[in-house]
């Protein structure tokens, strides 16, 4: 079976207004994939097919197979929330949960899906915020809001929050578009570092439109 | 332009003012500790206190909130998600119907439902007639706060792998709590002074109520009741029971606003 992801004939529709059509693409695992187009092309609706977020807006429906290492995402019988939870996902705009101190936005995943031991949950945020290179900024402030972190800062939480659970795939939708240069560099920094350093067989893919010379750097 | 509003804003609050230091003129002198310890005496006899009253008209807020709440911020929730077409507006329509109807209909309905199968009076039908009150009230705020939360917050919930019904009960209802509340202590204050609806569900009671089942005690149809008498000494202790029962109204906004200013400056 091939790894990564195989992508085959997919079309997306918002209500009767088709915005992909027939695409087909292979990602391949341990890498970092830029898709980069005009705006308004589809890349925000593609990425979102992937770890179907895409069925969560009113209207919104898809055809097409995607497969993961082998496994059918939109196979009968199987559960959005396990294909996300495979799939992690950083979105354009940061959104730490407003009500959850640093560590808990990081630890979300995790306590929310029933893990309750201390010891475990505080090893995982360390990690977590290490890999999004945010521990060093943070690890003071473990138990300030969220919300009250920088722009860039919060963006890092968020990734932070996603490799958290330690995803296969993570998609990072524009992650930079509402970020300052440096703050960008930055996080483009992270994501080839979580190319390097992740443990398991990945295949991270990022949808990135900072023109081409960020995304040439990326791919 | 900037004196008028200024004006209009100490109008709003004058009333406020002017009844709370009528009652503290009026009522003041007859609050002391037998006021809060005691049940009422028998008319001619001088002295007694409302706290049967004051104990009835808390557990009847409990009991109204044991109804109002759950169906109010279940059915916020509902209306504020359903992708239904039709059933989301019909309810907004019939809940803000439902707030329009005079408590007194409202009373009738308790007394339908509850006072005549049970052939008696009852602090549940008082709770019924209440809760049936808060409903409306309770399920618009919600549903109004539940449309604050950004659609970001519900997404980034979903793409961490979470159920949908986990997403709604850990993060949209955390972040909209503080919002929740308020809207449950207005409508906490509105029901804690409803006289008509008691006035044939609670009923009122001279002594301690005998279980849920009894007829029960409440400040507001206590103070009726000593208002529309001939002694001047039953007029007092009705103006010290108003005092009571809007300080009890004010405590109640205060405590939850301290318990969720933390929250609120998280939300900013």
């Amino acid at each position: 079976m091939a790894d990564g992801l195989q992508v085959t004939d997919l079309n997306a529709w918002f209500g009767t207004r088709q915005v992909l059509m027939n695409v087909s693409l292979r990602v391949p695992s341990n890498g970092v994939t830029a898709l980069i187009g005009p705006s308004g092309c589809g890349k925000s609706t593609f990425v979102r097919c992937i770890n179907r977020m895409h069925e969560v807006v009113p209207g919104a429906r898809s055809s097409g197979q995607i497969l993961l290492n082998g496994d059918d995402l939109y196979g009968p019988g199987v559960d959005p929330v396990m294909v996300r939870r495979r799939i992690g996902m950083v979105f354009q705009k940061p959104n730490p949960f407003p009500t959850m101190s640093v560590f808990d936005n990081v630890a979300a995943g995790l306590r929310l899906a029933g893990v309750r031991d201390k010891n475990l949950l505080h090893d995982v945020v360390e990690r977590a915020l290490r890999q999004a290179a945010l521990w060093d900024e943070v690890k003071d402030e473990l138990y300030k809001s969220g919300s009250s972190l920088s722009g860039g800062q919060q963006q890092r939480l968020c990734i932070a929050r996603a490799v958290a659970v330690q995803p296969e795939v993570l998609l990072m939708d524009e992650p930079c578009s509402a970020l300052d240069p440096i703050a960008t560099a930055r996080i483009e920094e992270l994501i080839l570092d979580l190319k390097n350093r992740k443990p398991r067989t990945t295949s991270p893919a990022a949808s990135v439109r900072r023109g081409s010379v960020h995304a040439a750097a990326l791919s | 332009m900037g004196f008028l509003c200024g004006t209009a804003a100490v109008l709003v609050i004058l009333p406020l003012i002017l009844v709370f230091a009528f009652l503290l003129y009026q009522g003041g002198t007859s609050i002391n500790l037998e006021f809060f310890t005691h049940t009422p005496k028998p008319v001619g006899e001088p002295g007694g206190g409302m706290a049967n009253a004051i104990v009835g008209t808390l557990i009847l807020i409990g009991l109204a909130c044991g109804l109002g709440l759950p169906v109010g911020i279940l059915g916020g929730l509902y209306v504020a998600d359903s992708q239904d077409a039709h059933l989301p507006s019909a309810v907004r329509f019939l809940a803000d119907v439902l707030n329009g109807v005079p408590s007194i209909v409202i009373g009738i309905f308790a007394y339908t439902l509850v006072v005549l199968p049970m052939k008696r009076f009852s602090a549940l039908a008082g709770g019924v007639a209440l809760g049936v009150i808060m409903i409306p009230i309770v399920l618009r705020t919600t549903e109004e706060i539940i449309r604050l939360v950004p659609a970001s917050l519900r997404e980034a919930g979903l793409a961490l792998g979470l159920p949908k019904w986990k997403v709604t009960v850990r993060i949209v209802l955390t972040t909209a709590r503080a919002g929740i509340t308020t809207g449950v202590m207005v409508a906490i204050a509105r029901i804690a002074g409803e006289t008509a609806p008691l006035l044939f569900t609670a009923f009122g009671n001279r002594f301690w109520h005998h279980g849920l089942d009894q007829p029960i005690a409440a400040l507001a149809i206590q103070i009726f009741a000593y208002a529309i008498s001939p002694f001047d000494d039953w007029h007092r202790q009705a103006w010290a029971g108003a005092l009571v029962l809007i300080s009890i109204v004010f405590l109640v906004s205060l405590a939850a606003r301290l318990a969720t200013r933390d929250l609120q400056r998280q939300m900013r």
